[in-house]
């Protein structure tokens, strides 16, 4: 899945080259966090569905949102959205200091559970409004946001250290169109880069491969 | 039973099979509009929309099951008719439970398509089982008529139009869920008053029907089950959890309108950064999320709407400004107004369910702050009031169109008419403020800016890039528009807001290279300067706005009040390039609504001719009876002219009427009566020995094409009427067209009927598929090229039939 589906280019997208992200998922068994009807479909690169209407991501957008942190071992991180505790496990294998929270309750502990199970105990998982953040686990030298309000958390804002970056993936209802990442600088400003999946040309309905 | 029998059957034998069609007729279309309402609320509105066709295709297959078993249709014809009342009645509550307990969902995943368009099938299978039973009760009634065909015809329409006026009425008091046992009930008098021996015998059978109903709903509430990817879907969640619950719903023809109180809701769309909302409560229409209102009660509490993007368009304004919103459908936009010590807040919005919530759930409504009910579009054009500034809230929303969500919808305000009339509402140096997120590629804001630009142009501004400014952050990108050039002042204004507020600007008459595309960073054209936002502003604002537009890989041509589909952003070239880029996950990104339609097109086209050529090959008599093609052809003419003609009528009463529910009442009710009195006259036209068509559709082309010619100026005069008198126009309108109409389908089925009646039950068939096609080919034409495109192909299609009139079978002369 990993050599040909995310580090490779395929059609027009970037392939994903940070080597360590790339280990990270070929470390990560992503049947262990789909439903059990669903793991034969594990290692394709779509989404797949787990239940109480979510879906764990494609795995070339998990790999993608992973490597826009920019992780270089060490930091804390905080995903808002556990879904299927893929993601989690993804980071994990990157940084010890992984903090998840995820609002819905039976997902949560499905998440929870299949973390543990796979040997990723040390991921702290919490129930609850992501929202607010984790201002006890705080603050974050990265953040990647999944939930939508409209905004960006201000709570999450004031967690994020300097230098630090928030990756949001934004979309239609059903899917992630970019990637945006945003950059607290030095000063406590925001400063703000999309990253597209894809690399649209849309004057002309072809797509540049780069 | 011949022709002779019905003649001479007693009154009330010969009425109780047009009272028998009447009452199923007006249960199907109830039934038809109730299920359109339950779907609006458990899925996306696509799919409510394929309910028209899933009825005409249960219409469209009864024939064939006629056709197929008519020789045991035409033997117990009586106990026939019954049994399927009886049937229509029990399956309009019970295939609604069947149904509601097949998981279907809207999100389509490339691992699951296959297993969910076979359960979306067998979802939509269920569901035309009531229409084909219902259209079985009508098509049989018809096949036993024979010289009465054209008032039991009648009856049927009349029967519809009972029931499309009933329907609305009927969803003011009942709950979605409960709606298909109340049409089931009042289908039940048909099985009484079937022609079928005793009285006592037809009570049984009601009894029945009534008992086996009685006991699945004991077992099974009726309960809407929300699509599990809808918002609707992760409120029950977070209801089930007890981190949230509905305090208040409002249920109406137009909506179901709930009020969700949480801790865990902050949405606050255009909030740039900074300061976290207030609690909030959530406003949820039809399942989605539509507005937040903030649980606060005085202005100094609303500081955080300062820190929303479209604050910034205050800062153009002068003190004391008057405010329109149009379409508002939270508190925030009244809160940040009266953030600005406002001369006058008119709140304008079209649905009562969200003005009930907002005066008993805001406490922003207060003295200077008036609530309007009234269609944005109907306001803007015939109120006189003038303002300082515009928000066309109900324009402004998230990536609605990337996955075609609302394509189907139309929306007369923002079409290049609509944004013309608000232009003409403003106060000289007020603005018009609306906003949508960020695409990638961008499609929603283009058209936005198209259509702005173009509606300058009608009210005389020859330059439309000095009117118009447009700033964003990383998610949301507002414009503003003026009629008046901007001054030097706002436009130093607009420079000072969007530094203090770390905005983007996009684009303002002077804006400088080093200002674009920072702080947040978008991607544009290789080698250009700024992002594609700023690339696609000054393509549309230069003499290449049209190569441009057509190059564009999304469909952003200006929405126009004849192609009103401001959502829609779909085009054929575009499902190539996705596919191209993203394999099978093309469908996640494709512009959902003009595919749902094609797609729609295409399986009715294939059903239809397979369920049309079945009963040829399984009828000997049929298939070597003479007259097959030009009945076929006529049949199906008139059954796509009627429907169509019928649609684009639709579109332009919603203009006139303002209200869509209340505009599709009435039309389709005016329709279907004045087309029902053209069947009681040509009843006695063919008693009189007049048998022509040719003139009859001479005149209907000719109204047909005044009407499509008038009728946008109609509406634009008579809107100022009070509600009875646009109704009443409404129907003065459609009453010569109706009635022209009405004559063509009573008029071939009498003359099949003498010469073939075995056709009769094939050729309702094929007239139900033709309609089935219609509805979607409609819709087609109207967002393609414009509803005038499918008026005139309606009348082409009525000429045709004229012209297959008399190739249709005949008696010979003795």
């Amino acid at each position: 899945m990993v050599e040909t589906q995310i580090a490779a280019p395929v059609d027009g997208r970037d392939p994903v080259k940070d080597v360590a992200v790339l280990r990270a998922m070929n470390s990560v068994p992503r049947h262990a966090f789909v439903p059990a009807d669903m793991q034969r479909a594990a290692y394709g690169d779509t989404p797949l569905p787990i239940g109480h209407g979510q879906t764990i991501s494609q795995p070339y957008i998990v790999a993608l949102m992973t490597e826009a942190l920019e992780l270089k071992g060490g930091e804390k991180v905080l995903e808002i959205g556990t879904g299927s505790g893929y993601q989690a496990a993804v980071l994990a294998q990157l940084t010890p200091h992984v903090c998840t929270i995820e609002i819905v309750e039976a997902l949560g502990k499905t998440a929870q559970k299949a973390l543990q199970d796979e040997g990723y105990a040390d991921v702290k998982c919490r129930v609850g409004d992501g929202y607010h953040g984790w201002k006890e686990e705080g603050p974050f030298d990265g953040i990647i946001v999944t939930c939508a309000a409209g905004h960006l958390p201000p709570p999450l804002w004031e967690q994020l250290k300097p230098g630090g970056r928030i990756v949001v993936p934004v979309g239609g209802p059903f899917d992630v169109q970019r990637l945006v990442v945003i950059t607290k600088t030095p000063e406590g400003k925001r400063r703000s880069t999309t990253i597209t999946d894809v690399r649209f040309v849309p004057m002309t309905g072809e797509i540049s491969r780069p | 039973m011949t022709a002779q029998s019905v003649l001479n059957m007693s009154w009330p034998a010969r009425q109780s099979v047009a009272l028998s069609v009447a009452l199923v007729s007006a249960a199907v279309l109830g039934f038809e509009i109730s299920l359109m309402r339950m779907l609006l609320v458990a899925s996306w509105h696509h799919f409510a929309f394929v309910v028209i066709s899933i009825a005409m295709l249960g219409f469209g297959v009864s024939g064939t099951f006629l056709s197929v078993f008519r020789g045991w249709f035409s033997r117990h014809g009586d106990g026939a008719l019954l049994a399927l009342a009886a049937a229509t009645a029990a399956a309009m509550p019970l295939c609604s439970l069947l149904a509601g307990h097949m998981p279907v969902e809207a999100r389509f995943l490339p691992t699951l398509l296959w297993r969910q368009l076979g359960m979306w099938l067998a979802y939509w299978a269920v569901l035309t089982i009531p229409f084909l039973l219902g259209a079985s009760v009508i098509g049989l009634g018809l096949m036993r008529s024979h010289e009465r065909m054209p008032a039991v015809y009648g009856a049927n329409l009349l029967g519809s139009a009972g029931g499309c006026i009933a329907a609305p009425l009927v969803m003011h008091i009942v709950r979605p869920e409960w709606l298909p046992l109340v049409w089931g009930v009042c289908a039940m008098p048909a099985v009484l008053w079937a022609p079928y021996r005793t009285v006592r015998a037809r009570g049984a059978v009601a009894a029945g029907c009534a008992i086996i109903v009685g006991v699945w709903l004991c077992a099974d509430r009726p309960r809407i089950q929300c699509d599990p990817y809808k918002y609707a879907g992760h409120l029950e969640r977070l209801a089930r959890q007890g981190s949230a619950s509905c305090i208040a719903t409002v249920i109406g023809p137009r909506s179901v309108v709930g009020l969700w109180r949480s801790e865990v809701f902050h949405d606050l769309p255009f909030l740039s950064s900074g300061v976290a909302p207030p609690p909030l409560d959530a406003m949820v229409i039809d399942g989605h999320w539509a507005g937040s209102v903030l649980r606060i009660t005085e202005t100094p509490q609303a500081a955080v709407v300062d820190r929303t993007l479209v604050a910034a368009a205050y800062a153009m304004c002068g003190a004391r400004p008057r405010v329109l919103l149009l379409g508002e459908t939270g508190s925030t936009n009244m809160w940040l107004a009266l953030r600005h010590a406002p001369e006058s807040v008119d709140v304008v919005q079209g649905d009562p369910g969200v003005i009930h919530m907002l005066r008993r759930f805001s406490s922003v409504v207060r003295g200077n702050v008036q609530l309007v009910t009234a269609e944005p579009r109907h306001f803007v054009e015939h109120s006189n009031g003038q303002y300082d500034l515009i928000q066309l809230v109900s324009l402004q929303g998230s990536a609605v169109g990337s996955a075609g969500m609302a394509g189907l919808g139309q929306d007369h305000l923002a079409t290049v008419e609509g944004i013309t009339a608000c232009l003409r509402r403003l106060s000289p140096g007020g603005l018009i403020v609306t906003g949508r997120g960020i695409q990638t590629p961008p499609r929603d804001s283009l058209k936005l800016l198209g259509t702005l630009i173009e509606a300058l142009r009608r009210i005389g501004v020859n330059n439309p890039q000095d009117h118009i400014a447009m700033f964003r952050d990383y998610q949301w990108v507002c414009i503003l528009a003026s009629a008046s050039p901007w001054s030097a002042e706002q436009i130093q204004s607009m420079r000072r807001s969007f530094s203090e507020r770390e905005l983007t600007p996009v684009y303002y008459p002077g804006i400088q290279p080093g200002e674009l595309n920072q702080p947040d960073a978008l991607p544009g054209p290789a080698g250009g300067v700024g992002d594609w936002y700023y690339h696609a502003a000054m393509e549309l604002f230069s003499a290449r706005a049209e190569r441009f537009i057509a190059q564009w890989l999304f469909d952003i041509r200006p929405a126009t009040d004849d192609r009103p589909f401001f959502h829609d952003f779909g085009k054929l070239r575009l499902i190539g390039a996705l596919r191209r880029t993203l394999g099978d996950l093309w469908l996640t990104r494709v512009e959902l609504a003009f595919l749902f339609v094609l797609g729609t097109i295409a399986a009715v086209a294939v059903v239809g001719v397979v369920m049309t050529i079945a009963p040829l090959l399984l009828l000997p008599d049929l298939r070597h009876g003479r007259g097959k093609t030009s009945t076929a052809a006529y049949f199906a003419a008139i059954g796509l002219a009627y429907m169509v003609l019928e649609m684009t009528l639709l579109s332009r009463m919603t203009h006139l009427i303002g209200d869509p529910v209340q505009a599709a009442s009435v039309t389709i009710a005016g329709f279907l009566v004045f087309s029902s009195a053209a069947s009681l006259v040509a009843q006695r036209l063919l008693k009189k020995g007049g048998r022509s068509l040719g003139g009859i559709v001479v005149a209907l082309v000719c109204v047909a094409g005044v009407e499509l010619a008038l009728l946008g100026r109609l509406a634009h005069l008579a809107g100022a009427l009070p509600l009875p008198g646009r109704y009443g126009m409404a129907l003065l309108a459609i009453a010569p067209l109706a009635f022209l109409m009405g004559f063509p389908m009573p008029l071939a089925l009498w003359r099949v009927d003498r010469a073939q009646p075995s056709l009769i039950p094939w050729a309702w068939g094929v007239n139900g598929f033709a309609s089935v096609l219609a509805a979607p080919a409609a819709t087609a034409i109207g967002m393609a090229w414009g509803f005038t495109y499918a008026g005139a192909a309606a009348m082409v299609l009525y000429l045709l039939a004229a012209a297959v009139f008399r190739r249709l079978p005949q008696c010979q002369a003795p």
